[in-house]
């Protein structure tokens, strides 16, 4: 126990030094608290825009559309990979256009997705499923291609068809590859949400960075920041709690 | 159930060119019958049992058992690792193969425990893999095996890594079964003292290509054959030494 409580007390301990070297060295002028804020300021704005009911609002609505982004492009890309499993072939041919789809900028496809589906909560699940669909995609596959060979040749001795070495041995083999998955992709989600409402929105954590820095309002971009942190710090321990049930016997 | 293998010819090409592993290769096994497969590394016995099992049928000849439908189903199959699946309990392990053949049913749970308490291990049904140790792991492996039922048993080195007292225990038990239950075993060892332990018959395979091979009949005069009462009798290192001489030796290659 003791322990422990020296262990948060140590991992506390940078943050502290530097909020406290924050709150001291920017508050000797005006210049610096307008362009860097302040500790005290950003924690004032964090509770102002919390009490009024802005905040909750954003971070209720970038959180659902990372939250079905997420969803819906960690299930197609889990989906997508295992089935690569079936046929080497197929997964040689479509691993080029997986790479090429990985490798763009997703911030550069965000104008296109607003125009596409609107300014609505569409483009922003899009975006989410997009950030997240390529990692599930490679780390699911790669999961299926890692289960030991000796495994599969078990499995046919069994007289196991090819769905039955799918269903009992790919799959649950792949589930710690798939949670590595999450894992990385809760940020990416979150992103991907983010970046559509900062081009283009109406609510959403991302714009109201957009309009808090088109109005040098530092302390409400800083207080947006984390609670977009707070959100994925949410998500992640979720993630965990989730996977602590399902892979129990790690 | 015999087994057959008529003018079996077998090989494998590699980059360096075609390696011929068997070449009109003969071999008969009898129906319950306990036969012990020894020879150098790389001299095909893993490969004789992919054939037999059906895992491998790019080869010329024939191999034939008798009254057999399926023979994935016919013949149970334990690899040197015990392969067990991290996520299932001993319980979930033990009757995977089964349930894939869809052979469960309502007296599948007491046969079960009835091998676990055999091999001393019933405490065990639910805990994971992870949490076992290398004999009790193998243990399990062996007990899936068993639960498969099939007539005929291949044992491709099953105690090979595992410590020197359960490798004892292991193989009485698995004499005891083979014979309690008219079960054909084939197993693969390069462990001289555990062929002639559990073995009806050994076979002395040579380096590839294997076109003969060399066999040697196993008999005690014991009344229970145990891996203590067979080394006390006269004939173990008689056995030995035959077997030793048979094997051959690296530099022959």
């Amino acid at each position: 126990m003791k322990r422990k409580i020296i262990s948060i007390i140590l991992g506390l301990l940078p943050l502290t030094v530097f909020l406290l070297l924050w709150q001291f060295v920017i508050s000797t002028t005006e210049k610096k608290l307008f362009l860097f804020s302040s500790p005290s300021k950003v924690f004032h704005s964090l509770i102002e825009n919390i009490s009024n009911g802005i905040l909750p609002r954003d971070i209720f609505i970038t959180g659902q559309e990372a939250i079905y982004g997420f969803l819906i492009g960690n299930i197609c890309g889990a989906a997508i990979g295992l089935s690569l499993w079936y046929s080497k072939r197929v997964a040689d041919l479509t691993r080029p256009y997986i790479i090429a789809i990985g490798a763009i900028p997703i911030f550069s496809i965000a104008p296109m997705m607003i125009m596409w589906f609107g300014t609505g909560m569409y483009a922003k699940v899009i975006m989410a499923a997009l950030s997240t669909v390529v990692i599930a995609i490679t780390q699911s596959y790669e999961g299926a291609r890692q289960v030991d060979v000796q495994q599969i040749k078990l499995f046919h001795s069994f007289g196991a068809s090819r769905t039955q070495i799918f269903s009992k041995l790919i799959v649950p083999s792949s589930l710690v590859w798939l949670f590595n998955s999450l894992k990385l992709n809760i940020s990416f989600a979150l992103l991907g949400a983010f970046i559509a409402e900062f081009i283009s929105a109406h609510e959403g954590l991302g714009h109201r960075v957009f309009k808090a820095g088109g109005t040098y309002d530092v302390s409400l971009v800083l207080a947006a920041v984390i609670c977009i942190i707070l959100l994925a710090l949410l998500f992640s321990r979720i993630i965990y709690l989730f996977e602590k049930t399902l892979l129990k016997w790690k | 159930m015999n087994i057959e293998l008529k003018n079996i010819t077998k090989s494998f090409s590699t980059p360096t060119g075609n390696v011929e592993v068997f070449k009109n290769l003969n071999l008969t096994i009898r129906s319950g019958e306990f036969v012990s497969i020894l020879g150098p590394n790389g001299c095909g016995k893993t490969t004789l049992f992919n054939l037999i099992i059906g895992l491998d049928n790019e080869y010329s000849g024939e191999v034939k058992l008798d009254h057999i439908a399926d023979r994935r189903t016919a013949i149970a199959y334990m690899m040197q690792k015990d392969l067990l699946l991290p996520w299932k309990t001993v319980y979930q392990n033990i009757i995977v193969g089964i349930e894939i053949q869809g052979k469960i049913n309502s007296s599948t749970k007491e046969n079960v425990m009835q091998y676990l308490k055999r091999f001393g291990i019933s405490n065990l049904v639910h805990s994971y893999p992870s949490q076992l140790s290398g004999g009790e792991r193998q243990k399990v492996a062996l007990i899936r095996t068993l639960m498969l039922d099939s007539e005929i048993m291949l044992l491709d080195e099953p105690f090979s890594a595992i410590d020197y007292n359960t490798r004892l225990e292991l193989q009485a038990q698995i004499h005891a079964l083979s014979k309690e239950n008219h079960k054909t075993v084939l197993l693969i060892t390069h462990d001289i003292d555990e062929a002639i332990t559990v073995s009806d018959r050994t076979i002395i395979f040579n380096h590839k290509p294997n076109e003969t091979f060399k066999e040697l009949q196993i008999t005690f005069d014991v009344e229970k054959r145990s891996p203590i009462s067979v080394k006390q009798d006269q004939k173990f290192s008689k056995y030995f030494t035959e077997m030793w001489q048979s094997l051959p030796k690296q530099d022959e290659q």
